[in-house]
């Protein structure tokens, strides 16, 4: 029987206070990669190896804090792994390279090309830091995961990385279950929440949040039925104060529209299940992770056509280009219908984590597994 | 309960089962990419004043003709698999960008247009930054076949890209005069024309540089319309010329000293300069021409103010710009290079006869037998080009003052038998260039392809 | 998921009318997981990590164990056998014998989603301002004024001190009063009302960065 193979996997991004995008793709891949005994895994600061115990650490915080003086110490206490052992081993970085062509085999993964390709939704400072590095980091890398197929073909396509050298990484969501009952209001008896859609995702120019604005100016009867929450600030909104002018002028008033502010995951949670339906207006995205969030809830998706969102949950979507009004009129009508058919038969709690199950973290963290092995 | 049908990913395009032989999509940055334009200054990318807008228009206009039926599409890159999508065999994306912010639409048959004016891509050594687009070559070789609006920025670009090259301008079939002049402009056709042009104001060239504002304002205070002017000359000979005046490719300097020095013994020439820039309306035309166009930071600037030379910064729709040109004996370029020159080309649709040099983009259309030909020597970039191109050593062609002036002596002697066919010879070559038979031939060709090779 | 619960080792059902209260104290350092069952079905998820008075009466958690378990009577739609089990471990915490009897308490006609939120929220909040100080003043002992500062930021407004926030009054005789004081000023200023309202966060909330050592 041969020893398991040696495989370094970056957890640099777990040293984040808060934990967002990114950090929780190393997290749920470095979770099961802890019980994984076929891989001698070793977690790593870039090249410094980390003790299991911080990582762990890591992991039931949910968070970062207090791991940079650890690092520090860290830093003269362990030296990073010495070239002729890297040779040797193979490493995986979740987003950006430390070193290339250090370890034997190297492989990244790719969440989406948008700095360089609409760098009109990015600031300089991103853009610079992204631009200036992908071509080489993709280059020097003998695998590259794409978390979509359009990922894959961007990558493919503007930096002529061959096919056979990349592979699609599905991201996955999960629940905790105790997170989804507390936002599991049918189970309170008596209790249910009046009307309202959501509008997933960050709020920032790309995620188009502007086209649900124009929709009501357009439609102001859908306010009268249904209140549209903001998940988030809206500092994002240009001219805010027009904005809500102009939907007061058609008969709109501003209680019907509502900005949550910052949310919990639990509150987010809560948010999707009790909603009607749910929107995505983005204009591009390397996944889209909220679509598959609200998908596995059981929640129908007004979703944007762009990128890669068709490939995430198209059977609890109805889709549109996200720069065609009348296209998200018709989607909005359909959703509208398919959410007062399906109102009467509420979901338990055991459908909710029945369906949700395919679509956790397992099958990505298995493709990565398999990759290593076969190196 | 009724099935509510959401299958519908693409609300667009065809019902299932009909496909249609050929879909051609075109795309081009969304904003005009020109030289001041900072975003792309602060990046070290390219810079380029080739209007891409412009230019596909041009595709445009000629699918019209064709009845080919066509789409823009605004954002190519949130397109995953046109494929998907589009009810079409075979998919052909037309872009118009240059290198550094080239899109593809995946899934169809790609082709970049994009003009060069070089002899040669920037080479590694040259590129500016570490941004991932950076590497001209290495961006146009993403396309499927590329397209270049002259043969020498075919044959510069050929030599970096393994991808196929075409020259292919882009179609000019509007404004065209119906038949060429029999001679030159007369004093009737100049007043007709300016009385067309009411709206345009034009100010004196005003440098001196050492009282510099001072000599502006006094030319701001000489403000003046076409008709105004003219009705101080007797039978003026009305010469033009268009230019992005922050182009530092259109080597204005030796045009405005070359007329000067023709205009000392020509007292009836006169000079309408049409400068594009982002900052007109604020009286900056001559501080923009003395900063970008002759200031030099090794030499002294004599004085050049003159009522031979006007300038003016407006806008002109198309209809005046084609009674400008109907008013203009000829079109003055001096360019040290081009990548095509739609105003020159523009200026020859209108049978202006041409005073221009022969080199690069213009070798394919610029002869003596279609225009009066400036001398030009070819010299390595100086510092300045260098610098805003990010090359070194490759050539450009500079024009002397007497080289100019020379010619203008040559243009104004023509007789008017000369003058009818150059014009006539003028219009011809835009007709054979740039009319829809080169674009339609190298479109088959590619459709034809296509269809045999089953790809796309 | 499963490895941030601890199994209980102890437990009390404190009130069973709608809603099931009581507290689970963990024998390791994170919370319990309750689970209702009826019969086999899962019907409801609940972590141990709200505050409890009597949980803090009894010695455990400084209170910080406390569970509320909704949908009691849903289980008895689904099953005669209703338990209340421990979510790591599997062992029977409680049988539930009745459902209960629906009360007035609940709230009648719609939920805003302002009441939705809120009723999120509520069990990850702290009672009142002592319970949070008690942290506080811990993380201030343990780590200084700094990360004091740091933390409080953090957890009360989920953002990073910038420059120029406001230090620790020095001049105030003892830390008590100095953290005391801190967090007022913080509780209201606009920007901690816009993000919390009335409300505070617990020791469990996802925001929650003070040191729990020695408290916990």
């Amino acid at each position: 029987m041969s020893a398991p193979r040696k495989a370094v996997f970056d957890v640099s991004a777990l040293f984040e206070e808060t934990w967002t995008g990114i950090p929780n793709v190393v997290a749920a891949i470095a979770e099961r990669a802890l019980t994984d005994g076929d891989i001698d895994w070793v977690f790593t600061y870039e090249t410094i190896p980390l003790p299991r115990d911080l990582v762990r650490r890591f992991l039931r915080l949910r968070s970062g804090a207090g791991g940079l003086p650890a690092l520090s110490q860290l830093a003269w206490d362990r030296q990073p792994i010495p070239f002729d052992e890297a040779r040797s081993m193979v490493a995986v970085f979740p987003n950006i390279k430390p070193v290339r062509g250090y370890f034997g085999t190297e492989a990244i993964i790719v969440h989406d090309l948008s700095p360089v390709t609409t760098p009109q939704f990015h600031n300089a400072d991103n853009i610079f830091h992204f631009a200036n590095r992908i071509r080489e980091d993709v280059a020097t890398s003998d695998h590259v995961f794409c978390v979509s197929k359009a990922t894959m073909g961007d990558v493919h396509a503007y930096l002529e990385k061959p096919m056979e050298q990349m592979s699609v990484l599905r991201l996955g969501a999960e629940f905790d279950p105790a997170e989804l009952s507390a936002g599991l209001l049918q189970v309170r008896q008596g209790a249910h929440v009046e009307p309202y859609v959501v509008v997933i995702g960050t709020l920032e120019p790309r995620k188009n949040g502007g086209l649900v604005f124009d929709y009501l100016a357009q439609n102001p009867g859908f306010a009268h039925q249904y209140k549209m929450v903001f998940i988030g600030r809206d500092g994002w909104l240009d001219e805010k104060g027009r904005l809500m002018e102009r939907l007061h002028n058609v008969g709109v008033p501003a209680e019907r529209i509502q900005f949550t502010g910052f949310v919990s995951n639990t509150e987010r949670t809560a948010l999707l299940l009790n909603s009607a339906f749910c929107i995505y207006p983005s204009f591009f995205e390397g996944f889209g992770l909220p679509v598959l969030e609200a998908g596995a809830l059981g929640k129908i998706t007004v979703c944007s056509n762009s990128s890669s969102m068709p490939e995430v949950f198209p059977e609890q979507c109805v889709f549109f280009d996200p720069g065609e009004m009348y296209e998200f009129v018709q989607a909005m009508r359909i959703a509208e219908l398919r959410a007062a058919q399906t109102r009467s038969r509420q979901q338990s709690l055991s459908d909710i984590l029945e369906r949700a199950a395919p679509h956790g973290w397992d099958a990505c963290y298995a493709r990565v597994a398999q990759w290593v092995k076969e190196q | 309960m009724r099935k509510i049908d959401n299958s519908r990913l693409f609300w667009g395009g065809g019902g299932e089962g009909d496909k249609v032989p050929l879909r051609i999509f075109l795309s081009a940055p969304a904003k005009p990419v020109n030289e001041t334009d900072r975003a792309s200054a602060s990046q070290g990318l390219g810079r380029s004043d080739y209007s891409y807008a412009f230019a596909m228009r041009g595709f445009m206009a000629a699918l019209d003709e064709m009845e080919v039926d066509y789409t823009v599409v605004e954002r190519p890159e949130a397109v995953a698999d046109i494929r998907d999508r589009s009810d079409a065999e075979i998919n052909i994306h037309l872009g118009f960008y240059p290198p550094e912010l080239i899109r593809v639409l995946k899934g169809a048959y790609n082709i970049n247009c994009f003009a060069w004016e070089f002899d040669r891509l920037r080479s590694r050594d040259e590129i500016p930054s570490d941004h991932a687009f950076a590497d001209q070559a290495e961006m146009l070789s993403i396309a499927d076949e590329i397209w270049v609006p002259s043969e020498h920025g075919a044959a510069a670009v050929r030599e970096g890209v393994a991808k196929p090259v075409h020259r292919t301008p882009s179609p000019v079939l509007s404004n065209l005069v119906k038949r060429a002049r029999d001679h030159a402009p007369n004093a009737r056709d100049v007043d007709r024309a300016s009385r067309a042009l009411g709206a345009v104001n034009w100010v004196p060239l005003a440098i001196l540089p050492r009282v510099k504002e001072t000599v502006e304002q006094a030319a701001h205070a000489r403000t003046r319309t076409l008709q105004a002017i003219l009705s101080e000359l007797e039978s003026p000979t009305l010469y033009v010329s268009v230019l992005n005046v922050h182009d530092y490719r259109k080597q204005a300097e030796p045009m405005i000293a070359g007329f000067l020095r023709f205009a000392e013994t020509n007292p009836r020439a006169v000079l309408l300069l049409k400068l594009s820039t982002p900052f007109r309306g604020r009286g900056l035309a001559n501080r923009i021409l003395l900063e970008d166009q002759i200031a030099h930071a090794g030499r002294m600037i004599p004085p050049m103010v003159s009522e031979r030379i006007w300038l003016t910064d407006d806008v002109l729709t198309r209809e005046e710009m084609s009674h400008l040109y109907d008013a203009a004996s000829f079109y003055l370029c001096t360019s040290y290079a081009e990548g095509q020159n739609l105003p020159l080309i523009e200026a020859m649709a209108r049978g202006v006869v041409p005073v221009s040099v022969d080199h690069t983009a213009m070798r394919d259309y610029i002869s003596d037998n279609d225009a009066v030909v400036v001398p030009s020597h070819r010299r390595p970039l100086d510092l300045r080009m260098s610098h805003r191109y990010r090359m070194v050593g490759t050539a450009m062609n500079v024009v002397e003052p007497s080289d100019l002036a020379h010619a203008l002596a040559t243009a104004q002697a023509l007789s008017p038998e000369a003058y009818a066919h150059k014009s006539a010879a003028a219009l011809a070559e835009v007709q054979n260039q740039f009319g829809l038979a080169p674009f339609a031939d190298r479109l088959n060709a590619v459709v034809e392809r296509l269809a045999a090779g089953g790809q796309a | 998921m499963i490895s941030n619960y601890s199994p209980v080792a102890a437990f009390k059902l404190e009130d069973q009318k709608d809603v099931l209260t009581g507290y689970a104290a963990p024998s390791g350092e994170s919370p319990c997981l309750l689970k209702l069952v009826g019969g086999d079905t899962p019907i409801f998820f609940a972590r141990a990590s709200g505050y409890s008075a009597s949980a803090a009466a009894d010695g455990f958690r400084s209170g910080w164990c406390g569970f509320e378990v909704h949908g009691a009577a849903q289980a008895f739609v689904v099953s005669d056998t209703v338990r209340l089990v421990c979510g790591v471990s599997g062992e029977v915490l409680a049988e539930i014998t009745e459902p209960p009897r629906t009360t007035s308490a609940s709230q009648p006609g719609a939920w805003s989603v302002t009441d939705l939120l809120s009723e999120v929220r509520r069990p990850d909040t702290s009672p009142s301002m002592d319970e949070l100080s008690r942290f506080a003043l811990n993380h201030y002992r343990r780590h200084g004024a700094r990360q004091f500062i740091e933390a409080t930021y953090e957890t009360l407004l989920g953002r990073w001190p910038d420059p120029n926030a406001p230090q620790v009054n020095e001049r105030l005789a003892d830390d008590e009063k100095k953290v005391a004081s801190y967090l007022r000023m913080i509780v209201k200023s606009e920007e901690y009302q816009a993000r919390w309202g009335a409300l505070m966060p617990g020791a469990f909330h996802p925001s929650f960065r003070y040191d729990r050592s020695g408290v916990i």
